[in-house]
């Protein structure tokens, strides 16, 4: 009996690892003049013992930016000035954010951001052998994000392929 | 002969939870696929949204799917079509997610 329920998971989890794979990260829509890219939900841990961030990236292929959308928790409803992007390397600062909503959820402040990026500096923050910092500047608090070291690896790898996909059919119709 | 009955009896349990779950195609083991949810005449938009219904057990199953919600995490006014994929292990954790494409 151990035996077949055994086998039986072995194989639950032999036929999920399987399918582990960057496909199920993202979809593609076709669209008259372009195609859509959307890069599915993702988690980024607080480096401040926060709840962590999440968010997606949409992505056409006739722009030149790729529009992240996140959503975070703080304890007060701020008024966001900035959001940063810093690694050892490379550091990008949007000036321009759109907040979509804030909503009180429990004891917190839900906020859900809107940004831009070049394609090309997403690229080059993915690229990277470690992870960016996110920060989030607004009503005199910074919020920071960072993918642990662990994470990153698995995070950088997988998204790279999908930028990579999408840099390769970009010209297709 | 009592394992045989257990387990039998196991098999039959897990596939009346998996309907608890589940609607549509259900996989014994695995259920993972995309289906149409809805379209309207709106051609595809430029933005995308998710929201996400987990059930576990087919006991308890918590989320807001709403298209509603999903369409207001990205600014969408004009809906084209929504998706949605099912994802379940033997029927007894299972997701539905719902992506709602628009302008």
């Amino acid at each position: 009996m151990k035996k077949t329920l055994f086998l039986l998971f072995a194989f639950c989890g032999i036929s999920l690892l399987s399918y582990a794979n960057v496909n199920k990260r993202y979809t593609m829509r076709p669209r008259t003049q372009d195609q859509l890219y959307f890069l599915l939900p993702t988690q980024l841990p607080s480096t401040q013992k926060q709840l962590p961030l999440e968010f997606d990236m949409t992505y056409l292929t006739s722009d030149s930016c790729v529009t992240v959308r996140a959503n975070f928790l703080s304890s007060e409803a701020l008024s966001i000035d900035s959001v940063q992007l810093i690694n050892a390397h490379l550091q990008h600062s949007v000036d321009s954010v759109v907040v979509l909503y804030v909503e009180k959820e429990k004891k917190a402040w839900l906020h859900r951001l809107e940004y831009r990026l070049p394609f090309g500096t997403l690229e080059q923050f993915y690229q990277a052998d470690e992870s960016f910092q996110l920060l989030i500047h607004g009503s005199g608090h910074t919020y920071s994000y960072a993918f642990k070291p662990k994470h990153w690896k698995k995070e950088h790898e997988e998204i790279s392929e999908i930028l990579t996909i999408i840099t390769k059919n970009k010209w297709l119709k | 002969m009592k394992k045989i009955f257990f387990a039998l009896s196991l098999a039959v349990v897990m596939l009346g939870l998996s309907s608890c779950g589940t609607v549509g195609l259900v996989g014994a083991v695995y259920t993972g696929y995309t289906e149409p949810a809805a379209v309207t005449c709106n051609e595809v938009g430029s933005k995308v949204a998710t929201a996400k219904t987990v059930s576990v057990l087919g006991i308890v199953a918590v989320g807001d799917g709403g298209i509603n919600k999903a369409a207001k995490a990205a600014g969408i006014t004009k809906i084209s079509h929504v998706d949605v994929k099912t994802t379940s292990v033997l029927g007894l954790f299972t997701t539905q997610k719902y992506f709602v494409y628009g302008e």
